[in-house]
This record gives C-alpha cells, structure tokens and sequence, in this order.
C-alpha cells in the first residue's frame, strides 16, 4: 500500500467529513443574510477556504500524502492569489492614486 | 538492455522500475494538472475581484435574481458527489468491486443531476432577459455593470460545468472498468485520478456558489 | 559495437515516427516543426522589413502590413520561441541527462507534438483566411471588434498553449519522480533545472492566456462585451490578464536558453561552474520573481501610478538573478581552457547581446523612462535583443552542441564559425539601429513614417537580410552535415555531462549500460568517463 493508503480516513471518517462540510454550507447561507457587505463576502469566503481545506486534506489525500503534491497545489493558490491581487490594487487605487483616471479609466474629476 | 518489469497487470513502461513508482508519478502528474487549472479560473475570479469593486451596488441587486434554490442544491449535490466519489475509492482498495461501481454511478447521477440543474437555470434566467453581453435583455435593471455579472455569471458556471460533464464522462468511462474488475486493492491510480479530478470540481463550486448567489 | 540499433534506426517506416514513443524521434520532429516556424516568421519579418525602406506606401497594404506583424508575431512567440529550446533539447536530453529511458509520460509527449500542430495549423488557417490584424497582444477593444478573422488565430494560440503545458507537466514528473538512483538534485546538470523552472511558469501562467485569447474569441465572435466600457467593462483587465502570461512567457523563452548556456560554458572551458547553486536557485528566482512584474507593459494603459510603482520595483528585482547568472558564467571562464568553437562563440554573443537587452529592460522598466519608449521602436529593440540575441543564440548553440549527439554527424567548424559571425553582425546592424529610432520617438507597428527616419530604418533592413542570408546558410550545412558530416565520437567535446555517457546517436533507450552519477556532471578535474562502452552482456 502506498503511504497515503495507510493513514486515509476510513469510511467513517469520511461521512465526517461530509457532515462538516454541509453544515459549514448551511451555516453560509444563514450568515449570507446575517452579515452584508464587505463583511458578509469575507464571512463567506473565510468559510468556503475551511471547506475546500477539508475537501482537499481528506478527500483529496493532501494532509498524509506526499508534501510534494502540497507544495504544487500551495504554489498554484498563491499565484491564483498574485493575479487577483494585482489586478485589484489597480482597480482598487486607481482614483486614489491616479491624477488622471477614476476605477473605470474615465478621465477623474479634478 | 533490460527487459521491462512484468507486473501482474502486464509490463511496464520501459522507464519505470516498479509500480509503485508509475502510480506515484500518474498521481503527481495529476497534481500539476490539477494545480495548472486552477489557474484557468483564477482570471475569471480577477475579473470577477475588479468588476465586483468598482459595482457593488449593481452585483447586489444583479445577484438577487441568481436563482438560490438551485444554486444551494447543486451545492449539497456537488459536496455529496465528493463523498460518493471517495467511499467509492475506499471500497476498492477493500475489494468490493460491486459497491465501488454503484457509488461511481451515485457521483455519476449526482454530476448528471448538476448539469440538469444547470440547464433549468440557465433556460429561466435566459427567458427573463439574463443574458451575457449585447444579449442582455432584463428590462428590472440597466445593463452597465449589472451585465458584467450576468456575463461573469454565465462564463463561470459554463467553464466549470464543462469540467463537471468533462468529469461525468471520464466517470462513466472508469465506472465500466470497475465493473470490468481493472481496478484491485493494490492498483487503481486511473480511480484515483478521477477522484482527484472530481474533488477539484467540488473545490471551485465551493467558492463560486457564495461569490455568485449569497452576495448581501 | 552495440547489439542494438541507434533510435534514428530503431524501427523503420514513417508510422514508427508519427506514432513513437521515443522523446529523442518527438524532439525531432518539433526540431523541424519550430525550424518551420522560424522559417515562416522569418520570412514575414523579411517583408515588413523590405516595406520599411521607403517610408511612404510601398509594396503592401497597410492593413495586409498589420496583419504580418500580427502573424510574425503570433508565428514566432507561440510556434518558436516558447517551444524551440525545451520540446526540442529539453526533451532529447533531459531524460538522458537524469539516467532515465523515457519521460514520465510519453504519450502525453507525443500527444503535445500533435496539440502543436494542430494549434499552428489553426493560426495559419485564420491567417489565410481572414488574418487578424490586432498585433500578437490582441487587445481589447480593437481585438473583439475588428472586422478581421481574430477567433482562429486566437483560438490556435490557446491550443498552443495546452501543448505548452503538456509539455511542462511531463518535464515537472520526470524531473522529480524518474531521476536514477543515486542521482540528487544537486546532482543534476543545470540544464534540468532552468527546464524544471521552465515548466513550472508553463503550468501555472499558460492556463491564464488560454482564458485571455480565449474571451478575445468568444467576445468577438458572440459580443459577451466583458471588456467593453459600453457595457461598464474594462480593456485594462485584458492586459492584465494576458501580460500575467506574457511576462512569464518571456521567461519561458530565456530559461533554457540560460540552460543551454550553462552546459556549453564549462563544457568549453573545461570548468565546473563558478557556483552551482547559485545558476540552480536563480532560475528557480527568475521563474518566481518574473510572475509579479506583468504591469510593466501597462505603464501608461491607464493603470493606478500606485500599481505601477509597484510592478516597476518588481521588475527591477528580476534582473538581480539573470546578473547572477551572467557573472556566474564569467566567473566560469576564469582559469578555464577555453575552446572557441561554434557553440562558444554562440555563448560570446549571447552574454554580450543578453546583457545589453537586458539592461535597456531595466531602462524601460523605470516608470518615467517608459512613458517616452513605450510603442516605439526602443521597445521592439529590447526583446529582440533578448529574444533573437538571447533565445536564438543559445538555440543555435544548442543544436550545434547536441548536433554530433543528436544525429551521429559533425558539423563543419568553420562554416559554423563564419555563420555565428555573420548572425552577430546582421542581428546588430538591424537593431541597434532600433533603438536609435525609438528613442527619437518612431512607434511601432506603424505603416509609414517621417523622412527623418529613413536612413536607419534602410541600416535595419540591409541587418535584416544579413541576418536572414547567415541563419539560411546555417540551415544549409546542418543539413548537408546529416549526410556527409564526419561520423561523430561519444563524445567529442570532451564533456562531463552525463548525456555523452552514450553513443552517438543514442539507442532507442538511452543508455547502453547505466552511468555512475558519481562526482557530478561538471567534474573537469578528473580526466573523463570511459568511452561509451562496447556491448552489453
């Protein structure tokens, strides 16, 4: 057996991990109408990352399987992460930091 | 020259030297497959991230008309299919080859299911006007802005249900070798890819679902 | 003696080409593929040169002269220079160089070959029937509304890319998962890790180009209008999402250049490298560091001056490792035996032609600066500087360095020697001059230009065939050497790697017996390893 095959959740433990996972869903959607605006979306996302946490150590293999495949799926986030961000510190600065576009490069008040 | 390892299932390619080495390649082959198509989306979400931030106002009112039932139900269904999926990789590495065919059916059906789902939605929100680009057509709200998430809308749930029916059909087709007996307790890695695969499905609706339906 | 064929013989017919497995027979095959595309490009560069000697309207059309600069563009970056050095040497002689027989996964190396075609014979479709005319960057809003044929062109690109990465997944799993026994990673010849750097920008960056063009195509074809300011879109987020591919990309093409380079150096001055690890972690620098630098070819797009302060520092940053390396393989030559032979000479023009290109790229990375370069010529000089004086030099160096490996032949010396030369001189005498128009403000992509202009642009253009007369005459006595080339030893440039641990040419599986990874690749204090050994028992 493979070193992955040794430490993988029995079937127990996977229903487990179903069961945090819907309640982890449910629990958005209720949040969703609690919590609005900017904080609602980082409730909401702060969630979804548990979730795919769970889904990619346990159902995915990733907590005791080779730290290599950890390494390729981290690196693939992070530049995912790299891309969003530098697209919205544009967007996002631009009528702060720009004398001559607004966020939708019309030409800014001055 | 040596001749190629002869393993149970047949030799080997030349390059390897055991079988275990050739699983544990496949499946970090998939690894950087899986990890190169998360970066498909992650331009869509950087739109999505820009266009979100300077119209907050008209992604709220937009997103109200996103249909929530079916959204939330091929939530459950998607995060079913994930357990389906892996109870039916627990069963083979224990020999049941009969319960590992039923449970890929179950992921199967559940992934078919989604797509069904899928269709409805799509069909209603396109008989209401909703729709991407110069198709727009909703008379409730003014297009600019308010398109950019109908149209953000229909690119990220079509690329990600194109992978969930990539995905349904590379189950069908491991579903007939498991009930072919290809797959034994010591070698499966083509099952294992697949799950892999599906979990990454799962994964992407995981953050799409509250980025789309529960904006608030 | 060997008791079995070498792998051009192994198997005859022309099935047992199109349907091998052998990575050494696919690296040939996209040898004469990239050479193809080369060609093509070339020859549309020859025409948009030849329409630049006179400065009013001459010869083309104006929208058939954008369409070529589209095409050269879009033939060159997409079918050569992101393919050339690592599906041709990377894979002949990354397998060979790691102990292995085969890559991780030959079909799928086999299958890329394929995508690549099948990705070119798209473009070249498009290109016949309608071709775009929105230059290889297709932005948007002039991409989605042209009335020229962008969605094939396009669409050709984005299946380039998927061969792209099937190329640089199958190099990541045989790099770590197929090295011999005994072989570590700082064992590995440097050449593995700038292809292993390499295919981690493929994997990662490729996907987001694939998403670009591919919404080129789907809003030009269908009007989705996700960039247009009609609708509340941005045309902006377009580059960002092309440039976050095509700045990598460029690094892409200059990695394994920098690879092949890092094999040639100590091979011809008889010298281990200066410091191993720093050719082997700067690659891996380069290959990071390059991913957050894309918004420098947005300078002056409209970007917030906050952004692009940042992604000017950024770039700044990325060139620490390419200086490393540049010293490095300088620091290699000292006390070394230096041989000056074709390849050789390829790295002298490299250093100096990279170098430069590469400092007049930390020039218009400097925000300010760029704001009076940007779209003009200076620009257009810079990355052919890097690319043709650094990509193509060290491809030329490559196939002259594996040319006895790879095919069993010698080249003749002094024809390459006399081409290296002619290709510094005609390369220099059609760019410099660049750099002397854009920085007296000729933009780019221009049909027509002012008087003023006419002599250096007449200099780049005699350049121009100079330098496409020296590349043809290279293409000619490699060609003829296939056929009459003295027969060539193992080993006959006296090397340490561990690819010449085998005959010339290889068997179909690499290794007669298997080499002894012991004292590394670069061990040029010890005489070298036996000849390859006779026959096998």
């Amino acid at each position: 057996m493979t070193r992955e095959t040794d430490h993988e959740p029995g079937a127990a433990g996977y229903v487990a991990v179903w069961l945090a996972l819907v309640v982890l869903a449910t629990a958005t959607l209720f949040l969703s109408r609690a919590v609005t605006g900017g904080w609602g979306l980082a409730v909401a996302l702060v969630i979804a990352s548990v979730k795919a946490t769970l889904v990619a150590a346990f159902f995915m293999h990733l907590a005791h399987g080779r730290p290599i495949h950890r390494i390729v799926f981290a690196v693939a986030i992070g530049f995912l992460v790299v891309l969003v961000i530098g697209v919205l510190a544009d967007v996002g600065t631009r009528s702060i930091a720009s004398s001559y576009v607004d966020e939708l490069g019309q030409p800014a008040p001055r | 020259m040596t001749a190629a390892v002869e393993t149970a299932a047949g030799p080997l390619p030349v390059q390897y030297d055991s079988l275990e080495r050739q699983h544990a390649t496949a499946r970090l082959g998939m690894w950087v497959f899986l990890g190169s198509e998360s970066l498909l989306f992650a331009g869509l979400l950087a739109l999505y991230a820009a266009y979100r931030f300077v119209y907050p106002a008209e992604f709220h009112a937009a997103s109200a008309h996103a249909n929530l039932v079916i959204g939330t139900a091929n939530t459950y269904i998607l995060l079913t299919s994930s357990l389906t999926v892996a109870l039916a990789i627990h069963a083979t590495r224990r020999g049941h080859r009969r319960r590992t065919v039923a449970l890929l059916v179950a992921t199967i059906a559940l992934g078919l299911a989604f797509d069904v789902l899928k269709v409805i939605e799509y069909a209603g929100h396109l008989r209401e006007g909703l729709a991407p680009g110069d198709y727009y057509a909703f008379a409730d709200l003014p297009a600019r802005g308010v398109v950019l998430y109908v149209t953000l809308y229909y690119l990220l749930t079509g690329l990600h249900a194109l992978h969930v029916t990539g995905g349904v059909g590379a189950l069908i087709w491991l579903a007939v070798r498991a009930q072919r007996g290809a797959f034994t307790p010591h070698s499966h890695v083509a099952l294992e890819l697949g799950g892999l695969y599906w979990h990454l499905v799962d994964l992407v609706w995981i953050f799409l679902w509250p980025l789309l339906y529960l904006i608030r | 003696m060997r008791t079995e064929p070498d792998y051009l013989r192994a198997g005859r017919g022309i099935r047992s080409w199109l349907l091998t497995r052998d990575h050494k027979r696919i690296a040939l095959m996209f040898l004469v593929a990239v050479t193809l595309a080369l060609t093509l490009g070339g020859a549309f560069a020859m025409i948009l040169r030849t329409k630049l000697l006179y400065s009013g309207p001459w010869l083309i059309e104006p929208l058939t002269y954008n369409r070529l600069f589209t095409l050269h563009g879009v033939v060159m970056v997409f079918m050569f220079m992101i393919p050339a050095i690592p599906a041709v040497f990377g894979n002949f002689a990354l397998p060979m160089m790691l102990g292995a027989k085969d890559l991780a996964f030959p079909r799928i190396n086999l299958a890329s070959f394929y995508v690549y075609l099948a990705g070119a014979a798209l473009a070249l479709w498009g290109m016949i029937h309608g071709g775009a005319d929105t230059g290889w960057t297709f932005y948007a809003p002039y991409s989605t509304t042209t009335p020229t044929d962008v969605a094939p062109v396009a669409l050709g690109v984005f299946v380039l890319g998927v061969s792209s990465i099937m190329t640089g997944l199958n190099f990541i799993a045989t790099t770590h998962m197929l090295r011999r026994r005994g072989l570590r990673w700082h064992d590995m010849p440097i050449f593995v890790w700038a292809i292993y750097a390499t295919s981690i920008i493929q994997v990662i960056a490729t996907p987001v180009l694939g998403l670009a063009v591919g919404l080129v195509a789907i809003d030009h074809a269908l009007h989705m209008g996700i960039f247009d300011p009609a609708l509340g879109g941005d045309p902006v987020l377009f580059e960002h999402l092309f440039w976050f591919y095509s700045h990598p990309a460029v690094y892409i093409m200059i990695l394994p250049a920098m690879g092949v380079i890092a094999e040639v150096v100590p091979t011809f001055a008889k010298k281990h490298p200066f410091s191993y690890k720093a050719l082997a972690y700067s690659s891996l620098g380069i290959a990071f560091v390059g991913f957050l630098t894309w918004g420098h070819h947005l300078f002056v797009a409209g970007i917030s001056q906050f952004d692009a302060a940042i992604f000017g520092v950024m770039s700044m940053f990325v060139a620490i490792f390419s200086a490393i390396k540049v010293f490095t393989w300088i620091g290699t030559l000292y006390r070394g035996s230096i041989t000056f032979n074709t390849p050789m000479l390829y790295f002298f023009a490299f250093v100096y032609l990279f170098a430069f290109g590469g400092m007049t790229g930390i020039a218009v990375a400097t925000t300010s600066l760029d704001v009076h370069w940007h779209d003009t010529y200076f620009v257009i000089a810079h990355f052919h500087f890097i690319m043709i004086g650094g990509t193509l030099t060290a491809f030329l160096a490559a196939l002259h360095y594996w040319f006895p490996k790879m095919f069993g032949r010698m080249y003749p010396e002094r024809w390459g020697l006399v081409s290296a030369a002619l290709v510094f001189a005609g390369f220099n005498l059609t760019f410099v001059p660049q750099f002397l128009l854009g920085n007296a403000g000729m933009p780019r992509r221009y049909y027509a230009y002012p008087d003023r202009f006419h002599v250096l642009n007449v200099m780049s253009t005699l350049g121009a065939y100079l330098l496409g007369a020296a590349l043809i005459l290279t293409l000619v006595y490699l060609l003829a050497s296939l056929r009459w080339g003295k027969p060539a030893p193992a080993n006959p440039w006296g090397s340490r790697g561990f690819e010449w641990r085998s005959p010339s040419p290889p068997p179909a599986h690499n290794f007669v017996v298997p080499f002894d990874p012991a004292h590394g690749c670069y061990a040029y204090d010890r005489p070298p390893p036996d000849e390859a050994p006779a026959v096998e028992t």
